[in-house]
């Protein structure tokens, strides 16, 4: 376990386990874990080794069985839902393989979904200048039919970060992209760590993709088999 | 430009709840129309029944109202007017009471006409001219009302008269009688589209009464004070008869709108409700369609509450759009059924429309209700993986 006076995630003892018929299936560990404010981590291994288990604990979608994930100070896997929702609303950005955009509405309209419940208009510029740091202005009253695989998920990376997170965790967001636009959401993704130093979290299998983060966490049965710092972050 | 207008581009009024919740109501625009046209036809259903209902009730009191004041001597239990035989005698000895001003005896008789009005049905009410002291002659629009002397002349309600087409001097054939118009009159009430007063002589034959008898004998007291006072003479002094005021009847008339109302409602109610349950199905689809939306909405942040206002908005904006179509298309089909049947009084008024849309509203709230229940129950996690 990492430890730095800077960490943003902090992960003790964390197991979790479910019921699979008769079986009942260890998916994490005693995973230990510290992760640094303003780092690149990437989570790494095969099928069913616990990658997104990790990350929905991280982000608080889920309860684990034991064990905590501290984040900001706050004990998520304590905390009561009516007050989880509010961290996810103001520290965490999810982005998935699939976009999840809504189709009724524009790209525009798509980043500011999760500002609605909040009922404040501030957003609309915020929202603009987002699609202006990744390149979509031109593209704001576009329906996500009318947008390309790689354009979707850009506008789904701006609606991650129109809360303006410390953390976004990234779940296989280049799993429907060519290899080529892959590249260009990773690109993206670097810009935002070190322009708006967001801690950012990537689970993938594709391990191409791990090699441009500054840290590597392989898992295996639940279990962190190993844990590398690079020295270059991407 | 969202769903009919009502919302427009968020530039202008912000992306709020209540516009995602229209926008979403767009995706599928079949079943969403469908859905609407369900809480449609149960509102138009209602609405239109209780436009008829009020007009049919308000008709039957503006009816009784020009009777106001007057009683109605007729045999003991008589079910209506027709059915009632009252001895001639009676009417000189009722003249002679000091307690009473007017006396005209009456033949109810009712007849269908080929281009008659309710049903095909005419009522004439044969009378003499102290009839005159008992009604208004205000109520006479055009022409004059027949002497006692007079055969085979006839006033027309207004309403009939405009059915039949026909005028002044004009001439109607019911039977073998061939009745001159002479007189037409206008009471505002559905008098106005049943009804001809003839001479007393001409509705005798029409009705095959003898000579001797008539159906009811009308009454106007001196003074309304003495009604009670005529009531008790008539009933204590000759058997066999009984003194109706004409409130009583609109009384008995309003019990069985009541009762009426009532079955329509339930019947009507039933329909909406069928609407309504179409609403859950397919607020209950989309909430199944969405899950992997629904997830990505909560892992964003928004609350359990959130996503289920969300739900039971969409479901209120079919209700709003049902209410707003199936009360248009109950003004229409009200409208309509008083076309095809030209004496149904048919009263447009706010209330019967505003009470069917609110029902249509409140049913799409309970409506709404459960599949914003489970879509607060989602889980962040198995929406995502689409499970």
């Amino acid at each position: 376990m990492n430890k730095s006076s800077e960490d943003i995630i902090k992960i003790k003892d964390l197991a979790n386990e479910y019921r699979l018929g008769e079986t009942i299936v260890n998916a994490l560990i005693d995973v230990n874990l510290c992760v640094e404010q303003k780092s690149v981590v990437s989570i790494i291994g095969p099928s069913g080794s616990g990658k997104t288990t990790l990350l929905n604990m991280i982000g608080g979608l889920d309860r684990p069985s034991k064990g905590q994930v501290i984040m900001d100070g706050f004990d998520l896997s304590s905390l009561p839902e009516n007050k989880l929702y509010k961290i996810r609303r103001s520290r965490i950005g999810f982005i998935f393989q699939h976009f999840y955009l809504i189709p009724t509405l524009t790209a525009l309209e798509n980043i500011l979904v999760p500002t609605i419940p909040i009922r404040d208009n501030d957003f609309k510029d915020k929202a603009k200048n987002l699609l202006s740091y990744v390149g979509l202005i031109n593209r704001q009253n576009h329906k996500p039919s009318q947008l390309s695989g790689g354009e979707q998920q850009r506008v789904a990376i701006c609606r991650a970060l129109i809360n303006e997170p410390e953390v976004l965790l990234c779940d296989e967001i280049t799993g429907e992209l060519d290899t080529e636009t892959g590249k260009q959401i990773l690109k993206l993704l670097k810009k935002i760590n070190q322009e708006k130093g967001t801690t950012i979290i990537l689970v993938t299998h594709d391990e191409k993709i791990a090699e441009e983060s500054n840290r590597i966490i392989t898992l295996s049965d639940g279990r962190i088999v190993n844990d590398k710092v690079k020295e270059s972050s991407i | 430009m969202h769903l009919l207008g009502l919302v427009t581009k968020w530039e202008f009024y912000g992306l709020n709840i209540v516009s995602f919740s229209i926008s979403n109501l767009t995706r599928r625009k079949g079943r969403t129309s469908l859905a609407i046209m369900g809480i449609a036809v149960g509102v138009m259903l209602i609405s239109s029944l209780l436009l008829i209902m009020d007009g049919l009730e308000t008709s039957i009191s503006d009816s009784v109202d020009i009777l106001s004041g007057n009683l109605i001597v007729q045999k003991e239990g008589s079910i209506d007017l027709t059915s009632s035989i009252v001895n001639m005698s009676l009417v000189d000895t009722l003249r002679k009471n000091p307690d009473i001003k007017a006396v005209s005896p009456e033949i109810h008789v009712a007849k269908r006409l080929d281009e008659g009005g309710l049903i095909g049905f005419v009522v004439l009410i044969g009378i003499t001219e102290s009839y005159g002291e008992l009604v208004s002659p205000s109520y006479i629009k055009y022409g004059k009302i027949f002497s006692e002397n007079e055969t085979e002349k006839a006033n027309i309600g207004i309403k009939l008269a405009e059915q039949l087409n026909l005028g002044l001097d004009d001439t109607l054939i019911v039977e073998s009688f061939e009745f001159n118009i002479n007189a037409i009159f206008e009471t505002n009430t559905l008098i106005d589209s049943t009804t001809l007063l003839v001479p007393i002589s001409d509705a005798r034959v029409l009705s095959g009464l003898p000579k001797e008898v008539v159906n009811i004998i009308e009454v106007r007291p001196t003074n309304p004070d003495r009604a009670k006072a005529i009531k008790e003479y008539v009933e204590s002094n000759f058997d066999g008869y009984e003194v109706i005021f004409p409130q009583e009847l609109l009384e008995e008339g309003q019990e069985i709108m009541a009762t009426l109302r009532g079955v329509i409602l339930t019947i009507s109610s039933i329909a909406v409700i069928i609407g309504g349950i179409g609403i859950a199905n397919t607020m209950l689809m989309s909430v199944l369609e969405r899950t992997p939306e629904i997830g990505v909405l909560k892992a964003t942040g928004w609350s359990d509450f959130n996503v289920s206002y969300s739900i039971v908005l969409e479901s209120i904006g079919i209700g709003i759009i049902g209410g707003l179509i199936g009360t248009t298309l109950g003004i229409s089909a009200s409208l309509a059924a008083q076309e095809f049947i030209p004496n149904l009084p048919v009263q447009i008024t706010l209330l019967p429309l505003s009470q069917s849309f609110l029902f249509a509203i409140g049913l799409s709230i309970l409506s709404g209700i459960y599949p914003a229940i489970r879509a607060a129950r989602i889980s962040p996690i198995s929406a995502i993986k689409g499970e």
